[in-house]
């Protein structure tokens, strides 16, 4: 029947959270901030949640993230860089690369100069995405 | 700027302050619970005193650019949940809520959930009921980007809306099942476990392609066809037809004879007399044809539909058929924005039959995770469903509540059922043995009769069921 909207809302505090840990991320990665001052750990997770969806594992961390959106949002990004993704093969290719950045970053292995700024402009991107989440709404012009 | 930063600041402020004094009225209201009281006036209140520190802070600080927080906190305020949090304390009526039936919610959420919970029931005007949580995921959220600590309240608080009109209609609480469903759904994240199971590979899914028309060129992929659908169409059926399975997992066939009840509602005069049920899907429903094939074949899983009588067998069948037969939809066409490309959806009678067919390669797992998540205990069975048979033959045929069987408490899910028995099966014996109930007003006598014996029945069996243990 009728949803309640109060679930989108608090959905949408759940992206702000995520958009606010990246932009944490993207400052540590441009060394604005001091490298401690970053939160890997929720932006692992969202590549985390993107394997496992193109693999189509359900795990604990899909408690906390969709999938499906997080694959969304990614896509998007990748599309905005012209990085072209058909298959879920492609995605799941892109995904693990960029997860692979992401855990070495916070093993502070070195990083080559162009990973990370491919990284960053990756999380800019993924930034952008949320936000235009966190202000459209989707569905519009419907009509016979 | 138009705007100076302190005006912005100032307006931002005076909203703050005007739902801090909406929060003192709040508190001075009488509520059954203490801890709605201690809600309002330890949580709510040290939100907005935090919130209003930070922009009074911003507000002297001499920097031309708002501060972090403040962004953060006028973005909190613009999305509205602690807006939604005020709005339902301020309309939750504790005299007028459905008692009886918040009782058997209750029970079955704490049994599934192991956690405590307080519910905020609110009536409307409007047929609409929902069942949503309103608290927790902001509690956390604040705890996480703002340090605050120190809340008072530490479980969920869930926001139930129920017609007002329909506040002693327990033949109607099936419904209330379908949106207990949605809740326990987006709790546990089903439809992302759900959708994700589908065969993206798979020709079906594939030649969904031929339904849509990408602007500007773009490609059209299978990574876009799973966007295109997960943001509508499939998503929110699986969404639907979750909640469906999981109010026919617990209540059985009173949830379906409720959906009959709201599809009388919903039919005008023309359509019914022309036998013409309306059986459209939408981007948020599927067909009721999909919905009632589903819910019969979970009837028919939990191997319950057998042991029903063959005048309830026939009444679904005649239903099922009756949507079976009517296909018969406008085609629309709509544009859909996946973040920043645009496509243009057709629907057409394919369209939403290779939906149907990629959900129904779903539904086994679909039947199974809602078996998990209930647990036994929670799932109607043959024990109940005769149970509910033999409490509309024996009690309230003969007039008497619904409330025990051979000195036993009666199960909650079988005094809902019994209700519907005795609605369907025993209308004319009611008719003679009580003369009230003449047809001068139609059924509204007798529904009056089988709500108020239930009603009794929950409240007594829920107390002679502490006493058994």
């Amino acid at each position: 029947m009728l949803m309640d909207y109060s679930q989108k809302q608090e959905n949408s505090l759940f992206d702000l959270s995520l958009s606010l840990t990246f932009n944490k991320i993207i400052k540590s990665l441009t060394k604005e901030k001091d490298s401690k001052d970053k939160n890997y750990e929720l932006t692992i997770k969202f590549f985390e949640v993107i394997l496992d969806f193109c693999n189509k594992q359900f795990s604990e961390l899909n408690n906390d993230f969709s999938g499906a959106d997080a694959f969304s949002i990614f896509t998007s990004a990748l599309n905005n860089m012209d990085i072209k993704v058909e298959t879920i093969d492609d995605v799941l290719e892109e995904a693990e690369k960029y997860h692979s950045y992401l855990i070495s970053f916070k093993a502070e292995e070195p990083l080559e100069p162009e990973k990370i700024e491919e990284l960053i402009k990756l999380l800019e991107e993924i930034n952008s995405q949320l936000n235009l989440k966190l202000e459209s709404n989707q569905m519009n012009s419907w009509g016979y | 700027m138009i705007i100076s930063k302190e005006e912005y600041l100032n307006n931002l402020l005076d909203s703050f302050c005007k739902y801090e004094e909406k929060l003192n009225i709040l508190s001075n209201k009488a509520y059954p619970s203490d801890i709605v009281k201690k809600f309002i006036e330890k949580d709510l209140k040290m939100i907005i005193v935090k919130f209003e520190e930070i922009v009074h802070k911003d507000l002297k600080s001499n920097n031309v650019h708002f501060s972090e927080k403040t962004i953060l906190v006028n973005y909190i305020w613009d999305k509205g949940p602690l807006q939604n949090i005020a709005k339902a304390v301020a309309n939750t009526d504790f005299k007028s809520h459905p008692l009886e039936i918040m009782n058997v919610f209750r029970d079955l959420i704490k049994d599934i959930e192991k956690n405590d919970f307080e519910i905020l029931t609110i009536p409307r005007e409007e047929m609409n009921f929902s069942f949503s949580e309103i608290w927790f995921k902001l509690k956390i959220f604040l705890e996480k980007e703002l340090n605050m600590s120190g809340f008072t309240v530490n479980k969920k608080f869930i926001k139930l809306t129920f017609p007002k009109n329909q506040k002693n209609n327990l033949l109607l609480s099936g419904i209330f099942f379908h949106e207990i469903g949605h809740y326990l759904v987006e709790e546990n994240n089903l439809t992302d476990k759900t959708f994700q199971n589908i065969d993206f590979s798979s020709d079906d899914f594939l030649s969904l392609k031929k339904c849509i028309y990408v602007y500007n060129g773009n490609q059209l992929g299978q990574v876009a066809l799973i966007n295109i659908f997960k943001a509508s169409y499939l998503t929110n059926w699986i969404k639907e037809l979750l909640s469906d399975i999981l109010a026919v997992y617990t209540v059985g066939p009173a949830f379906i004879f409720s959906m009959f009840n709201l599809v009388i509602n919903s039919t005008n005069i023309n359509n019914f007399q022309n036998d013409n049920l309306i059986n459209n899907c939408s981007v948020s429903h599927p067909r009721f044809s999909f919905r009632f094939n589903l819910m019969s074949k979970a009837l028919k899983e939990l191997e319950i539909y057998k042991e029903l009588p063959e005048l309830l067998k026939n009444k679904i069948k005649t239903y099922l058929d009756a949507y079976a037969n009517n296909n018969q939809q406008p085609n629309r066409s709509g544009d859909i924005r996946i973040y920043n490309i645009n496509y243009r959806i057709q629907e057409s009678e394919f369209l939403f039959q290779q939906l149907e067919k990629i959900i129904s390669d779903l539904i086994p797992d679909m039947l199974a995770e809602s078996e998990r998540l209930l647990g036994e205990s929670n799932i109607i069975n043959k024990d109940k469903l005769n149970q509910a048979e033999k409490l509309a033959e024996q009690r309230i045929k003969e007039v008497i509540p619904p409330n025990e069987l051979d000195n036993t408490a009666a199960e909650p899910i079988a005094i809902i059922n019994s209700g519907w028995y005795a609605k369907l099966l025993c209308k004319s014996s009611l008719k003679k043995r009580v003369g009230k109930i003449d047809g001068k007003n139609g059924d509204y006598d007798l529904n009056l009769l089988i709500n108020n014996l239930m009603k009794y029945s929950l409240r007594t069996s829920r107390i002679q069921r502490r006493w058994q243990v």
